[in-house]
């Protein structure tokens, strides 16, 4: 349906508007020299991918560097059991580390893929320990605040590292680490270098000349065979359309070609617009200096707003074949509202769409209790659907109004049955990363996004394999945006003509009668109707609809910020 | 016929101060519930903008979160006293009429559940009638680092969506408690958002300073209040104001269309104007 060069272009002018901190991308002017510098990686790999000629040139500067690694890197390999893949993750990673010539390395040991679960206050309070025993200057890690980055272990533990960074140097956290360890310092890290991976965005505001320290990197990223071969495999079946990843390990020889061509490439190709042969990007934020920052970041918009939003191109929907398509929705009314007019097109070109519901809408209806609500709404929803052309409707269930309350991993393992046994070509869900939107929405956006990050890893929730034989990976996502005028959410960079499906899409709210009736408790929409006991579609359903139309042309559209992983 | 002239006249300029009144009072009758995570957060980042909303109308409360044990120089449950103490005076001073204290521990609120913050800041809305409330913006990004704000203002939009909904918290609906509809929030920030609102704070910044200065246990080092006037110059500045706050306004059921009076929802699924009954509760507020 869309060009990977579209795709990048929308996500290079979304990246653009996405909050940029310090306008300005220069040359670094640090010095390194004599500085204390800690690399928190979640994951062995991450820190190489993310930034690790950077890191070498740090080193070569004259810094002393320490590694924590956070997780034990068990899933980062299919082809052997879990304990194995974490022996060899763990000795490969260790002779990355002395290739890269870090001080020391740290292991915090916590289980691979599900650091997510582990409590922020945890986590921050070993990596306060470690900053508070090295007394480093700079923090060099994963951006905590960087869009479409699927993996939740990265975001928690980045978020944990910069908030201990501030939680170290306050002697009201943790009185009792200087009894147990000694004297520590209290000090802050404002100096603070964010990478990101796994094709998320961020700002990117300085960049190193890496000419001298790249093949370091590229060296110790050869020493996590069982990582890249991992890697490497699934690239593979995702270009190729393969149904199921390669049983051999990658060789040497295909490692080494592999890493060349990824990650050589990428920084050959930014050193050719930096005047140097090869060059890296990165996030420089200054912890000190945060308000000027902010400041700076306001006077930069307001003399420079952004150009009129992005508009998103119009998707061709080609013919389905039977190729099935899978909506996931916190709710079904969301779903009818965001992406209804798609599934029917879809329906109609010849998909297999099935829809999955995360709550169990027990406070959608105004019946007088939980249960009648549930009932009467799945029983609606699978009406609605047939209006829709949707083929079946799941109910995950879990109680509407409390999912920020369950580990997310709970969440993801439900969503991987339901992934590997779909096996969908495209998944269609809310955008987590628009803002001012419904909090389940995120909430969801960001498990199914895990989710599907993690399906095509037999070493996540490895009983599934029993059942679930060939896991084909998802080629293409589509991340549904709303709220554009409330929050000037600018993300959309595919948009689906739904004119034609705009009475199915009315008839099927129509058919949600519980929805309906609590609906017509709101003051707003009761005036709508001037009738207090309004229970028909709102008069303003189709309207973000038309607006999104008028952007492409269309009378009516859906859109979406599509991402082919 | 001179009679009627003049009562005319005397009629126009009444209707005239009125109508100016109004415009200088456009939140008169409405309720702004703040909630802060940290005692000193609603002052330092949003202490104009609240000041100025007050003196337009809105009666303000304030919602704090947590027990502020951990900011301050000495043992926790001194720290926390004194917190406790100055930020009745800063709230004082920026025209708050009261506090309500949630006293969750500080800086560890990722320990406690999003659901049982969110209900709780869910019934105060509901019991003050709130119209309006004012946090930390839930999407802030570089610059936002402490976990307690964004977790604060998650479940304070969460809440603020949902009140008027009577499946959510409904235990809370009994003694006079009704759903309340939320319509609008105010989202204050110290990392970029999506700025749509600019408070011109020049006549309130000195009300702000001074609250500041009532809270020096949080408020430190000694020069502290200096640099945040600096910033909301500097943040002037870039506005043609000579002080200025940014902050991002939402509608959460889309903007009224004839701004009608705030209305309070029923479980018995009847709408009624909040000028009814339960209003002239407003003396137990």
């Amino acid at each position: 349906m869309k060009s990977k060069s579209l795709i990048a272009a929308s996500a290079a002018l979304w990246m653009a508007f996405c909050f940029l901190c310090s306008p300005a991308f220069s040359v670094t002017q640090s010095s390194f020299k004599g500085k204390v510098v800690v690399v928190v990686s979640p994951h062995g790999t991450d820190y190489l991918e993310g930034a690790g000629a950077i890191i070498a040139t740090m080193i070569q500067d004259g810094a002393t560097v320490y590694l924590v690694r956070v997780s034990n890197d068990e899933k980062h390999g299919y082809l052997l059991p879990v304990n194995q893949v974490r022996v060899q993750s763990y000795d490969e990673g260790n002779r990355a580390a002395a290739i890269m010539g870090f001080k020391q390395v740290i292991d915090l040991n916590l289980k691979d893929g599900e650091v997510t679960d582990v409590p922020e206050p945890e986590l921050r309070e070993r990596l306060a320990a470690i900053y508070r025993k090295l007394a480093p200057t700079t923090l060099v890690t994963a951006d905590p605040w960087a869009l479409y980055d699927p993996d939740l272990d990265d975001q928690r533990v980045a978020r944990a590292a910069v908030d201990a960074c501030w939680n170290a140097s306050s002697r009201t956290f943790y009185p009792e680490l200087p009894v147990i360890e000694g004297p520590t310092h209290f000090q802050n890290i404002y100096d603070r270098y964010f990478w990101t991976t796994n094709g998320g965005i961020h700002p990117e505001n300085e960049y190193f000349n890496v000419t001298e320290t790249l093949p370091k990197e590229l060296q110790a990223l050869e020493t996590m065979q069982t990582a890249m071969s991992a890697e490497m495999s699934l690239a593979q079946a995702r270009r190729s359309g393969e149904t199921s990843l390669s049983n051999q390990p990658a060789n040497t020889a295909a490692i080494h070609a592999y890493v060349e061509q990824r990650y050589g490439r990428a920084a050959s190709k930014l050193g050719r617009r930096h005047a140097a042969e090869y060059a890296q990007a990165i996030y420089h934020y200054a912890g000190s200096a945060g308000t000027e920052q902010f400041i700076r970041t306001l006077a930069y918009e307001k003399k420079n707003p952004p150009p009129s939003i992005a508009l998103p191109k119009l998707m061709r929907v080609e013919k389905g074949d039977g190729r099935v398509v899978l909506i996931l929705a916190p709710d079904f009314p969301s779903l009818i509202q965001n992406a209804g007019g798609t599934a029917v097109q879809l329906h109609q070109a010849g998909f297999v769409v099935d829809a999955v519901i995360l709550t169990n809408q027990g406070k959608d209806g105004n019946a007088g209790s939980t249960a009648a609500a549930v009932l009467a709404n799945q029983t609606e929803d699978k009406n609605a659907a047939a209006i829709l052309g949707i083929r079946r409707v799941l109910h995950l269930s879990f109680e509407q109004g409390q999912i920020a309350d369950i580990p997310a991993t709970v969440v993801r393992e439900q969503l991987l049955w339901i992934l590997r046994s779909e096996n969908p070509e495209t998944v269609i869900l809310p955008d987590p990363w628009i803002r001012y939107i419904n909090w389940e929405e995120v909430l969801l956006g960001r498990i199914a996004a895990d989710a599907i990050f993690h399906m095509t890893n037999a070493a996540t929730g490895q009983e599934q394999q029993e059942v679930t034989t060939t896991v084909r990976p998802v080629t293409k996502i589509l991340y549904w945006e709303n709220n554009a005028e409330n929050s000037g959410n600018t993300a959309a960079n595919a948009a689906v003509d739904v004119t034609s499906s705009e009475s199915q899409k009315k008839q099927s709210l129509s058919a949600l009668h519980a929805w309906l009736g609590l609906q017509a408790l709101l003051p707003q929409k009761a005036s709508l109707s001037r009738d207090t006991h309004f229970s028909g579609v709102p008069d303003d359903f189709t309207a973000e609809d038309k607006a999104e139309g008028k952007r492409v042309a269309v009378p009516y559209a859906e859109v979406f910020h599509q991402v082919e992983p | 016929m001179r009679k009627l002239v003049f009562s005319c006249c005397i009629f126009f300029f009444f209707a005239t101060s009125l109508g100016l009144a109004a415009s200088a009072k456009p939140y008169q009758g409405k309720t702004l519930v703040i909630v802060t995570s940290h005692a000193d957060d609603f002052s330092i980042f949003a202490g104009g903008s609240i000041a100025t909303l007050i003196s337009q109308g809105y009666t303000a409360y304030l919602v704090r979160v947590t027990d502020d044990e951990k900011d301050g120089l000495i043992d926790p449950p001194h720290v926390a006293a004194i917190n406790d103490q100055q930020v009745q005076t800063a709230a004082k001073t920026l025209g708050i009429r009261a506090i309500y204290s949630l006293n969750f521990k500080n800086d560890e609120l990722e320990r406690v559940s999003e659901t049982l913050i969110r209900d709780r800041i869910l019934f105060y809305l509901r019991k003050l009638h709130a119209d309006s409330i004012f946090t930390f913006d839930p999407y802030a990004r570089y610059g936002e680092e402490n976990p307690d704000h964004l977790t604060v203002a998650r479940a304070a939009e969460d809440a603020a969506r949902n009140a008027w909904n009577p499946q959510y918290a409904p235990l809370q609906l009994q003694n006079g408690v009704h759903p309340q509809v939320i319509q609008d929030g105010y989202y204050w920030t110290r990392g970029p958002i999506a700025v749509n609102k600019v408070f011109n704070t020049a006549q309130t910044e000195e009300i702000k300073l001074a609250a500041l200065r009532q809270q020096p246990n949080m408020v430190r080092p000694a020069g502290l209040v200096d640099i945040i006037h600096h910033a909301d110059q500097s943040t002037g500045a870039i506005y043609g104001y000579p002080t200025a706050e940014v902050c991002h306004h939402i509608w959460y059921h889309g903007k009224p269309a004839n701004q009608l009076p705030a209305l309070v929802v029923t479980p018995s699924n009847t709408v009624r104007s909040q000028a009814s009954s339960d209003r002239s509760q407003g003396a137990s507020r």
